[in-house]
């Protein structure tokens, strides 16, 4: 018996079904390309906005993140006549207790560059390693102000400056902030300072 | 009439490419469904992250503040015993602070203490040049004894749980602990009656039949029961008379949990001044 085979009966591909035309092959393989192109592309736009929204998200998430951590350390400043608690609209710069030792924490604006810098140093020691780093950037303005008694006005109230002459810690510090996007504003309120 | 279909069903060949089509769009589906439930659980994480930092900073404050209250109305307004001082869960509601209480003033004052007390503190071990720097530059904050000729973070990570820089010098009997007592001067057995007074009947200290010595000029007198020899009488009417000793104490440390069920939100360490209610030192974690 013999088998049902093009070869053998003789019958031409393109009057069978078990094969495919040249045509039909190029087609399929457009057809493919088309497909694999499309899907590649808009996986490619999704990224895209992907990333976009991420960073997006992102610069939003960093103000807010480095203002709770500016207030957590202004809320941890102590009182020591070894470090004064000094500050100006743009920086401040007030002691801490961290890790066992007593250090002197920064903040620092700079307008030029857009972005708020922090800094610690060791009281008595070395600067920490990789300190004085941006924590905010993008930041079209940042101002700072004092509340405590004002000894000119003789009135408790919020000041631009604070300095060493001025006694112990402020009672509270507003810290103003604004980035692209959006303007923050935190009173923090200073514990030793009450 | 041959019909048309706007959707004409695929043959058999074609269903192979509409299966890879749905694929695709089910797998891009997939990614942008997990990135964004990722960016949401961040959002949502740094939301709480900002409500639980803000909202327990006022909870331990008013945990301070409960607690200054209820020690001026409860007794007085300065606290005197171990019992007073017991650990407590104060409830606000949503939230639960866990508050821990220890005497500054059981400690020995590293700022207002003399020379020959200073000696006996473990880690200075009669260093007098040490000692004359302590002396010379009071410390404000324990770690400023770090700034000192001499001092290095061994002997500061010895000392530091023993000393206090709060108060005005003289050591509440009444929660000092042993090793307190020790570096006052008082021997074992001294240690041992004092300890075995405050106790009570139950033997336990912080609990409701705690003994407390009311007066210091009393001292002498409510340690004869338990044994106090001529000698021993004799060093603490001396350590009265150089007033290093008292019965109260204004200055206590909070250790607070900031906690919503199980769940610790925030710890809190504080140092209070009971008299003037200020606070003098405020750390957060």
């Amino acid at each position: 018996m013999m088998k049902n085979n093009a070869f053998q009966t003789g019958r031409s591909v393109s009057q069978g079904r078990e094969g495919f035309t040249l045509v039909e092959a190029l087609i399929v393989v457009s057809l493919f390309a088309m497909l694999g192109l499309s899907l590649s592309a808009s996986f490619a736009t999704g990224l895209k906005v992907w990333k976009r929204a991420a960073a997006l998200v992102y610069s939003q998430r960093q103000p807010i993140i480095g203002l709770e951590r500016l207030a957590l350390e202004l809320r941890r400043a102590v009182a020591t006549p070894s470090l004064a608690f000094t500050g100006s609209e743009d920086q401040c710069s007030f002691p801490n207790v961290l890790s066992e030792g007593l250090w002197n924490i920064s903040y620092r604006y700079d307008a030029a560059t857009e972005k708020i810098y922090r800094s610690a140093v060791a009281a008595y020691g070395e600067e920490e390693a990789g300190a004085s780093r941006s924590i905010i950037n993008h930041v079209e303005n940042f101002t700072l102000s004092f509340y405590g008694y004002n000894p000119v006005s003789e009135v408790m109230e919020f000041m631009d400056t604070w300095s060493a002459n001025l006694s112990g810690l402020p009672k509270a510090v507003r810290v103003t902030l604004q980035v692209k996007g959006g303007e923050f504003e935190k009173v923090v309120l200073i514990p030793a300072g009450q | 009439m041959k019909r048309l279909f706007l959707f004409p069903r695929a043959n058999r060949r074609n269903r192979g490419t509409i299966l890879i089509v749905a694929v695709g769009t089910i797998v891009v589906l997939s990614i942008l469904a997990v990135g964004a439930g990722s960016s949401v659980s961040q959002e949502l994480r740094l939301s709480a992250f900002l409500t639980d930092s803000n909202t327990s900073f006022y909870y331990g404050l008013s945990a301070v503040r409960a607690m200054k209250a209820y020690w001026q109305f409860a007794s007085s307004p300065l606290v005197t015993t171990f019992y007073e001082l017991r650990p407590r869960p104060l409830d606000f509601g949503e939230r639960t602070v866990e508050a821990v209480f220890s005497d500054e003033e059981a400690l020995v004052n590293i700022s207002r203490s003399p020379s020959e007390i200073l000696l006996r503190i473990p880690g200075i071990d009669g260093n007098e040049a040490l000692v004359q720097e302590i002396l010379a530059s009071p410390a404000a904050l324990k770690e400023d004894l770090l700034r000192l000729n001499g001092m290095d973070p061994e002997i500061y990570a010895t000392l530091k749980d023993l000393v206090t820089v709060y108060g005005d010098g003289k050591v509440n009997i009444n929660t000092a602990t042993p090793q307190t007592l020790s570096i006052l001067g008082c021997g074992e057995p001294l240690v041992r009656k004092i300890a075995e007074f405050r106790a009570g009947e139950d033997a336990l200290e912080g609990t409701e039949d705690d003994n407390v010595f009311n007066d210091v000029n009393v001292i002498p007198t409510l340690l004869q029961p338990y044994g106090l020899t001529a000698s021993e009488k004799i060093f603490l009417e001396g350590l009265i008379f150089a007033q290093r000793l008292k019965t109260y104490s204004g200055n206590i440390r909070f250790e607070m949990a900031v906690k919503q069920g199980n769940k610790t939100l925030r710890t809190i360490r504080a140092v209070v001044d009971l008299a003037s209610g200020q606070i003098k030192r405020w750390d957060e974690e």
